[in-house]
């Protein structure tokens, strides 16, 4: 009912809106964006993004100080702001996934998304997440097979990967990187915690330049079908042996 | 104060300018030869006596200190662009296989509201080093931000409890002791060299009463600073055979090594930045003045980057007549996505 309201000629309750709050003193002022900002964050299903934010609270206001502030206070909560695929959004803290999973039988309140994932598309999204930032073109060349639009569309979707820097390469493609909720879906605290991280690391295998003229000596390549539990296993005991 | 420094050269003389200002690179800015051969490298240091190293890096910390209180137009770009160094070091002892043109782009090729990814992360917590105030710096806020982009991913009590032992090491030891302390406090709570080096140059900076911080220690990539040891310093928390002497010895090495290359870097950017100002009365275009500001205060800008009062092409333009005055350099190498820094 908030959104039908808000959907109700909008034109005039911007104008009504007083985004200032000029007659507060400056504490209640914050305060007040605060709770604004927090309580949005909180309706949306979605991340909210910055411009977003910036239609509820004053002209003055640095968002990224108010949402500071109200991280600070969820410190202790089970739940966290989170920038997430250029918005902001509540997540539950990692520690608490194994609760949620076992509450619902799925990581993300029941919707059960990491089983939609095909093998391929883990296939693909373990290349990102390992090997990010990395274009969808780089991706390719590494699988030597196109990686369709639609796969990448589904990762994003799902909110597993999001956009990352541009490729300063003819067309400005978008690379892609991993995401928060990528981390939250595979039990993941940080990207450390990737099988073999700090193997690969200390191999100086993280290189994208490598694994594009295929310096990176594993069955990957050879398709989607077969053998991609072990390539990670491989290149380490190549390198430790 | 500022505008007489734009403008007078403009006026006085076309040919190329120096502009002979008592306050900016002096000749006292440079590093006296003694004390460059007084401070020893990975090599040599083994034939140091302590007693010389501390000395040395003494001496450098003085120098630095003289620099940074100068407060340069141009610190800004001097701070942002060691922090680049610092990145790239640290990128390096991830294992990651980012340079520092590599970290660059990640940070200004993304678009606001994208992910710079991981390498990007590395140059932001540096980047916050060198712009956050330095008093703010050991913040529980500060701290857990800079955790987050070196890949940590610590609960609350562990930054509590970090901020907490920083905040100990700040009040009481003599300065070595702090310094040393700081990489001692991070891998006691299960964090790396990167972790250290950030929290030692932040300490510095506040025990030295500096208004913004100086991404030293990251720099330097140091004896013992390899992968192998931070694993092993993370999982035994034993370090190797080293005694406390030969660690202080080897941190005061790196220390007054890292001085002398930010004082390097701050006569060559100093010089950079007066030709940059240099030829400032010179130009035509809209804003100009914001954008030689930006400059002066930012490692490198891309013609993207939203400039009040000057459009996309614009600041191209202005960026190539920068270029071929000399007052301004490409960065990237590329003929595309060119990036541009003093």
């Amino acid at each position: 009912m908030a959104g039908e309201s808000a959907r109700r000629g909008r034109a005039d309750e911007d104008a009504l809106f007083d985004r200032e709050l000029d007659q507060l003193p400056p504490e209640a002022r914050w305060r007040e964006w605060m709770n604004r900002v927090e309580a949005v964050i909180f309706a949306a299903s979605e991340p909210v993004a910055r411009e977003t934010l910036a239609r509820i609270v004053g002209k003055s206001c640095s968002i990224d100080l108010l949402i500071d502030d109200i991280r600070e206070e969820l410190r202790g909560r089970p739940y966290d702001l989170v920038t997430v695929a250029g918005g902001w959004k509540h997540l539950t803290r990692p520690p608490y996934a194994d609760a949620i999973r076992s509450a619902f039988g799925t990581a993300a309140g029941g919707s059960g998304r990491a089983k939609d994932l095909t093998q391929s598309e883990v296939l693909v999204l373990m290349c990102i997440a390992y090997f990010q930032p990395i274009t969808r073109a780089e991706l390719s060349t590494f699988f030597g097979k196109e990686v369709s639009r639609d796969l990448i569309g589904h990762l994003r979707g799902a909110k597993l990967i999001a956009s990352g820097p541009r490729s300063p390469t003819p067309g400005a493609p978008y690379t892609y990187v991993t995401t928060k909720e990528f981390l939250l879906e595979f039990g993941l605290n940080t990207l450390r915690d990737l099988p073999d991280f700090e193997a690969l690391e200390d191999a100086g295998l993280l290189s994208k330049e490598k694994l594009l003229s295929g310096d990176i000596p594993v069955g990957l390549a050879s398709g989607e079908d077969n053998g991609e539990e072990q390539p990670e296993d491989d290149i380490v005991e190549d390198k430790l042996s | 104060m500022v505008l007489p420094m734009i403008l007078h050269p403009g006026f006085t003389s076309r040919q190329p300018v120096t502009v002979r200002d008592a306050t900016s690179a002096a000749p006292g800015a440079a590093v006296p030869a003694w004390l460059r051969a007084a401070v020893p490298d990975a090599k040599t240091l083994g034939s140091h006596g302590i007693e010389d190293v501390a000395l040395a890096a003494g001496a450098a910390l003085g120098a630095l200190d003289a620099v940074v209180r100068r407060q340069e137009r141009w610190a800004g770009a001097w701070r942002q662009r060691l922090a680049v160094t610092a990145a790239a070091v640290t990128a390096r002892q991830a294992g990651r296989m980012e340079d520092e043109n590599a970290l660059r782009d990640a940070v200004l090729l993304t678009r606001p509201g994208d992910d710079v990814g991981p390498a990007g992360r590395l140059l932001l917590a540096w980047h916050r080093l060198a712009t956050r105030p330095a008093e703010e710096l050991l913040t529980r806020r500060h701290l857990a931000a800079v955790l987050d982009a070196f890949g940590y991913a610590p609960e609350d009590a562990v930054v509590g409890a970090l901020a907490d032992d920083v905040r100990q090491r700040a009040a009481g030891t003599g300065t070595v002791g702090m310094l040393a302390g700081a990489s001692m406090v991070a891998g006691r709570h299960g964090f790396g060299h990167a972790v250290g080096a950030w929290l030692a140059d932040a300490l510095l900076a506040q025990r030295l009463g500096w208004s913004h911080a100086v991404p030293l220690q990251g720099g330097e990539a140091g004896v013992g600073t390899g992968a192998r040891s931070r694993r092993s310093a993370g999982s035994t928390g034993v370090t190797n055979v080293e005694t406390d002497a030969e660690r202080a010895k080897s941190l005061l090495a790196a220390q007054a090594l890292a001085a002398i290359r930010a004082i390097d870097l701050s006569t060559d950017l100093g010089r950079r930045a007066e030709r940059l100002l240099g030829v400032a009365p010179r130009l035509r275009a809209k804003a100009a003045d914001a954008v030689v500001e930006r400059l002066l205060s930012d490692d490198a800008i891309v013609a993207s980057d939203r400039i009040a009062g000057i459009s996309d092409r614009g600041l191209r333009r202005l960026f190539d007549r920068l270029v071929e005055l000399g007052a301004l350099r490409e960065l990237s190498g590329r003929a595309t996505f060119r990036i541009y820094g003093l």
